[in-house]
C-alpha cells in the first residue's frame, strides 16, 4: 500500500554582529543556497530575463568582503529585489524570533492608512489604550516618540510611486511606528477633528487574538471579528489567514448561524495573506457547483488549480468582500478568485498586487528565505502581481466619514446586500 | 576503427544489455519475496503505524497515524499544531478528504482511481489484477544502487507509474509518475529507504516525496499488522457523509452519486 501526502502550502518578511569565520562561511553558504534556490525553484525559469549568473558574478565577491551579519542581508537583499517580485525576503533570526519584528509584540489598537498624505486612523480596537484615551477615527498621527511621520510617508510615496504596493508598505512602516513592547509607554501627537494638535501618552498592551506560529514565519496574533452588522447581516473580518482551525471554526460558526440572513459580508482589509489554502475553504462556504476554482498557480513544472470544494449547505445570498491597499497574497486570491467566478463584490480599495504563493526556509546563517514557487493568475485570466484586485465599488475612507465614525467600504457593502432583497 | 564499426558495437552492447533485462514480472514477484513473500503477506488483515511527516525545509512537522485493513481501507491522519488535523480515507469505494485549509470533500474522477488502487491492502502481491501492462526499461543509478526500472500501466486507465528496484536487494528503492489530484495533475518523486521486518514483512520506514515544489518526509516510529482496528474506523466523518447524501441522487432517479451539484449561488452584479 502506498500513501497519498496531504500538499501543503504558505505565504509573508525583515538587522549585526562581528563578523567570525564561522558567519563568514554561513552567510556565503546562504548566498549560495539563495542563488541556487531562485535558479531551480522560481517559478519562471527565465528569471524575467536576467542574467543570474551574471548576478552571482557580480554579488558573491560583495558576499566575501561583508564584514556584518547586516551587510550580508543587506547584500541577499539587494540580489532578490532584482527579480522585481513579491514574496522574495530575507527574514533576520531576530525578527522571526520577536513578535511582529521591529515594532514590538504590544499594540496601541490602532489601525492607521494614508490618505491623501496624511496617516489618518481608520479604526479603534474595542478596550485598547487608543480607545481608553479617547483616540478618534479620523484624527491624523504626526509623530510618535519624537519622529514625525511625514518624511517617512514621503519616502515611501516616492519609492513605491506608481505601485500597487504602496499603500501595503505606508501601512506596515506607520503599523511598525504604533507597535512596541508591551508595557512601555509613548507619546503619539494627533490632529483631531477640530484640526488641533494633541499629545497623548500611551502604552503598549497585548494585542487581540491568540499567537500563532506556522513554520518560519514570524509569530503573528490572529484576530477575528464575527458578528451582525445588521441583524440580517453576517460580518466576518480576519487580521491574517494563519491559525486554520480556529479560524475555519469560527467562520463556520458565523456563516451556519446566518443563513437565513438576507447577505454576508467578509473584511480583509489589512490583512496581509497566510496561508493559501484557506482561501479554498472559506470560499467553500458560498459556491454550490462542484469544480469552480478561485484560480490556477503556476509552478515551474507543475500546475495547480485552486479548486473551491462546496459545504454540504453553502450560503447563497448576496457576499460582499470589503479590500484595501494592505489586502495582499491569500486575500487578493480569496476576493479575487470570488469576483471573478460573479460570485462576490468587492468594496474598498485596489489590493496590494502582492499575490504570489511562496514558502520559506531557514539559511545556513539561520535566517529566513522567502521565496515565490508559483505565479497566480486569477480565474479571469488575470495575473494579481502588480495588478491587485480593482473593486467593483471604489469606497474609500475621507477624513469627513472618518470622523463622523462612517466606514464607507463596509456602508457601501451594507447598502448593496440590501438593495438585493428580491432579486 | 571507423565510426560505423563504433555504432556497431555500441548497439551490440546495448542489445546485449536489453537481452539480460529480466522480465517485469519477475522483477514484481522478486520485490514480494524480497519483502517477505507472498504466504507472509497473506497473513496479513490490518495494520496500524505511527510516525511524522514534515517539510523540512519550512520546518512543519506534524504527527502521523495510519489505519488499512482489506481490502480497500484506509484512514491517514496527521496533526500539524499550526494548521490542525488533516484526514483522507479510504472506505472500499468511497475516497474522502477533510482538510482544515479547504474543508471536507468527495474525492472523484481520476484522483478517486488513483486513492483508491494505492488503498489496496497488500498491494505488492496483487499487481497482477492492478496493473494492465508491465514493462522493464533498463537499468538505472538510483543514489549508490543499480536498479531495475520498470514502467507500470494501471489498469484503470490511471498515469503511467515507473519504479526502480535495487538489483542487488530486489526492494524498491525509488518510484516516480504523475498522481491526479482536486488541483491538477502533480508530478512526484518518491524514494523509499529504511526497510524494517515488521511481522513477517519489509516495510520502508522513511518515504521522501518531492513533488509541487515541496520536500515531504514521512517517517515512521513503530507499525503494526493484525492490529485491533475496527471497521468503523473507516467510516467517513459526519461532513463527508453530509456530502455523500446531498450528492446521492433521489430514490429512483438512477443518476450517479458522483454526479455534480449544479449551482444555486445568486448573482452579485
Amino acid at each position: 500500500m502506498k500513501w497519498r501526502i496531504p500538499l501543503v502550502c504558505c505565504a509573508l518578511a525583515l538587522t549585526a554582529w562581528p563578523q567570525t569565520d564561522d558567519l563568514r562561511r554561513s552567510n556565503l553558504e546562504s548566498f549560495d543556497y539563495v542563488w541556487k534556490t531562485i535558479r531551480d525553484k522560481h517559478w519562471d525559469p527565465k528569471l524575467g530575463g536576467l542574467d543570474w549568473n551574471a548576478v552571482r558574478d557580480r554579488m558573491r565577491p560583495e558576499m566575501e568582503k561583508a564584514r556584518t551579519l547586516e551587510e550580508a542581508r543587506a547584500i541577499l537583499q539587494r540580489m532578490l529585489a532584482l527579480l522585481r517580485v513579491s514574496h522574495c525576503a530575507i527574514l533576520p533570526t531576530e525578527a522571526a524570533l520577536s513578535v511582529r519584528g521591529e515594532g514590538g509584540p504590544g499594540t496601541l489598537g490602532i489601525d492607521v492608512r494614508v490618505i491623501g498624505g496624511h496617516a489618518l486612523v481608520t479604526s479603534i480596537a474595542g478596550d485598547s489604550p487608543a480607545a481608553h484615551a479617547g483616540i478618534e477615527t479620523g484624527w491624523e498621527v504626526v509623530k510618535t516618540g519624537s519622529a514625525p511621520i511625514a518624511p517617512m510617508i514621503a519616502t515611501i510615496e516616492k519609492t513605491y510611486a506608481g505601485s500597487t504596493l504602496r499603500e501595503l508598505m505606508l501601512t506596515r512602516a506607520i503599523d511598525q511606528r504604533l507597535h512596541g513592547d508591551i508595557g512601555q509607554q509613548t507619546t503619539v501627537m494627533f490632529v483631531d477633528g477640530e484640526d488641533r494638535k494633541l499629545e497623548r501618552k500611551l502604552t503598549f498592551a497585548q494585542a487581540p487574538g491568540t499567537l500563532t506560529q506556522f513554520g518560519y514565519l514570524p509569530p503573528m496574533y490572529v484576530s477575528i471579528d464575527a458578528k451582525r452588522v445588521r441583524p440580517d447581516i453576517g460580518y466576518f473580518g480576519l487580521n491574517v489567514f494563519l491559525e486554520p482551525t480556529r479560524v475555519m471554526e469560527a467562520f463556520t460558526n458565523a456563516v451556519q448561524s446566518c443563513a437565513d440572513c438576507r447577505g454576508f459580508i467578509v473584511d480583509v482589509r489589512g490583512n496581509p495573506g497566510g496561508i493559501g489554502a484557506m482561501a479554498m475553504g472559506l470560499a467553500g462556504w458560498f459556491v454550490s457547483k462542484a469544480g469552480e476554482r478561485l484560480g490556477t498557480l503556476y509552478l515551474r513544472d507543475s500546475t495547480l488549480n485552486f479548486v473551491i470544494f462546496p459545504r454540504a449547505e453553502p450560503f447563497a445570498g448576496p457576499l460582499a468582500i470589503l479590500v484595501d491597499g494592505a489586502s495582499a497574497s491569500t486575500s487578493e486570491i480569496f476576493a479575487g478568485g470570488l469576483q471573478d467566478l460573479g460570485r462576490a463584490r468587492i468594496f474598498g480599495s485596489r489590493t496590494a498586487g502582492a499575490a504570489l504563493p511562496s514558502v520559506i526556509e531557514m539559511l545556513p546563517n539561520g535566517d529566513g528565505f522567502q521565496y515565490p514557487i508559483a505565479n497566480y493568475v486569477s480565474e479571469g485570466g488575470k495575473a494579481l502581481e502588480g495588478r491587485g484586485v480593482i473593486p467593483d465599488t471604489i469606497a474609500e475612507p475621507t477624513r469627513q466619514a472618518l470622523l463622523r465614525h462612517q466606514d464607507t467600504a463596509l456602508d457601501a457593502a451594507i447598502d448593496w446586500i440590501q438593495h438585493q432583497a428580491g432579486k | 576503427m571507423n565510426k560505423l564499426a563504433i555504432i556497431a558495437i555500441g548497439a551490440c552492447a546495448a542489445l546485449a544489455a536489453q537481452e539480460n533485462l529480466p522480465p517485469a514480472a519477475s522483477v514484481l514477484d522478486r520485490f514480494v519475496e524480497a519483502t517477505g513473500g507472498k504466504a507472509a503477506y497473506e497473513k496479513h488483515r490490518t495494520q496500524l503505524a505511527h510516525g511524522t511527516l514534515s517539510l523540512p525545509a519550512q520546518g512543519i512537522t506534524g504527527a502521523m497515524t495510519l489505519y488499512a485493513a482489506e481490502p480497500s481501507k484506509t484512514l491517514m491522519r496527521v496533526e500539524i499544531g499550526a494548521i490542525g488535523t488533516m484526514q483522507t480515507g479510504v472506505d472500499d469505494d468511497i475516497a474522502w478528504e477533510v482538510s482544515p485549509l479547504q474543508g471536507p470533500r468527495v474525492v472523484d474522477g481520476a484522483e478517486k482511481a488513483d486513492t483508491v488502487r494505492e488503498a489496496r491492502f497488500n498491494a505488492p502481491i496483487h499487481w497482477r489484477e492492478q496493473y494492465s501492462k508491465i514493462e522493464t526499461q533498463g537499468i538505472e543509478r538510483v543514489g549508490d544502487e543499480d536498479c531495475i526500472k520498470v514502467l507500470m500501466m494501471p489498469n484503470d486507465g490511471g498515469h503511467p507509474e515507473t519504479a526502480y528496484f535495487s538489483r542487488k536487494s530486489g526492494l524498491l528503492v525509488k518510484q516516480t509518475g504523475t498522481r491526479a489530484t482536486a488541483m491538477g495533475d502533480i508530478p512526484y518523486d518518491n524514494m523509499f529507504s529504511d526497510y524494517r521486518p515488521v511481522d513477517g514483512v519489509l516495510e520502508p520506514y522513511k518515504t521522501t516525496e518531492k513533488a509541487a515544489g515541496q520536500e515531504i518526509e514521512v517517517e515512521l516510529s513503530d507499525m503494526k499488522y493484525n492490529a485491533d482496528v475496527p471497521d468503523s474506523t473507516f467510516a467517513p466523518p459526519p461532513e463527508i457523509q453530509a456530502l455523500l447524501k446531498k450528492a446521492a441522487p433521489p430514490a429512483g432517479s438512477g443518476s450517479s452519486p458522483e454526479a455534480p451539484v449544479q449551482s444555486g449561488t445568486s448573482n452579485p452584479k
